[in-house]
């Protein structure tokens, strides 16, 4: 990306990585950004610690609100929608 | 009631019903009711089975089924009438929900910021706060961070462009932690 010889400014690289915080947990970066975000992670345990807190977050997320599942009756419903004189076999 | 010969409705269950729970949660995170979310669902269903033939053996089933929930749900479902609520989050830093939970360990030195994320926060207070959320953010949050679609699936989904996904979701992430962080300080332990 950046050509110039000289390191970067830390406070740049943090501001770099945390502009791109949204993507990265999206993985929409292209891999060259996700690199370079996951370098500078090395780097910088500040943003290492913040991160890792986001991606825990979003996992955190994720895995409790999958424990909300379709009421029975919905499924009896839909395939009683579909025509299905039975509801086939149960779920196990 | 549809009719379709018995190959096309095994292949449809096997294929369909098994993203029903994934529907539902969606459904009843947009509707934000149990009985639209129900019917939602259960619309979706009916005219995925009416275009059964026009789906690709193959391709992505959750996404088709998720891009005729969320037609359905722009169509039907969502108040249009609603005034388009005003939000403050210019002043929302990044990284709140950690700077608050951080400043609280070295403070008292209780749980660290991920223990309290994890133990701390319940199914409710997630639902709650996405309920909370501005219709349009609460639409990218969903289809993103609970199902997991890509920015250029949501903008399809939704009809907006990829940066006002990104926007949106970059909004709506901030204010989920608001809420959570206002969950956790009302509910101490």
């Amino acid at each position: 990306m950046n050509e110039t010889s000289q390191a970067p400014v830390e406070f740049n690289q943090c501001q770099q990585a945390v502009q791109r915080l949204n993507e990265y947990l999206s993985r929409e970066l292209t891999s060259d950004e996700t690199e370079l975000v996951q370098e500078h992670l090395q780097q910088c345990k500040g943003c290492f610690d913040k991160f890792h807190f986001e991606e825990t977050l979003l996992k955190t997320i994720r895995a409790k609100i999958s424990s909300v599942t379709a009421p029975s009756g919905l499924r009896e419903s839909v395939l009683k929608l579909l025509g299905r004189d039975s509801a086939g076999p149960e779920p196990s | 009631m549809p009719t379709t010969p018995h190959s096309n409705q095994s292949a449809f269950d096997t294929q369909m019903l098994p993203h029903i729970d994934a529907l539902y949660r969606t459904a009843l995170g947009m509707t934000r009711n149990p009985q639209d979310a129900d019917d939602l669902v259960q619309d979706t269903y009916l005219r995925a089975f009416q275009y059964f033939h026009q789906f690709e053996g193959g391709t992505n089933a959750r996404a088709w089924l998720f891009r005729i929930l969320t037609n359905l749900f722009i169509n039907n479902y969502r108040k249009r009438t609603r005034e388009p609520e005003r939000v403050s989050y210019d002043e929302m830093e990044d990284f709140f929900l950690y700077n608050r939970l951080a400043d609280a360990h070295s403070s008292d030195g209780g749980l660290t910021p991920e223990t309290a994320i994890m133990q701390k926060v319940e199914v409710e207070a997630i639902q709650d706060a996405i309920d909370k959320l501005p219709d349009e953010y609460r639409e990218a949050v969903i289809l993103s961070d609970m199902n997991e679609f890509s920015y250029q699936d949501i903008s399809e989904m939704l009809e907006i462009p990829i940066g006002t996904v990104r926007s949106r979701l970059s909004r709506g992430r901030k204010l989920i932690q608001k809420s959570l962080w206002a969950f956790t300080q009302d509910n101490p332990r």
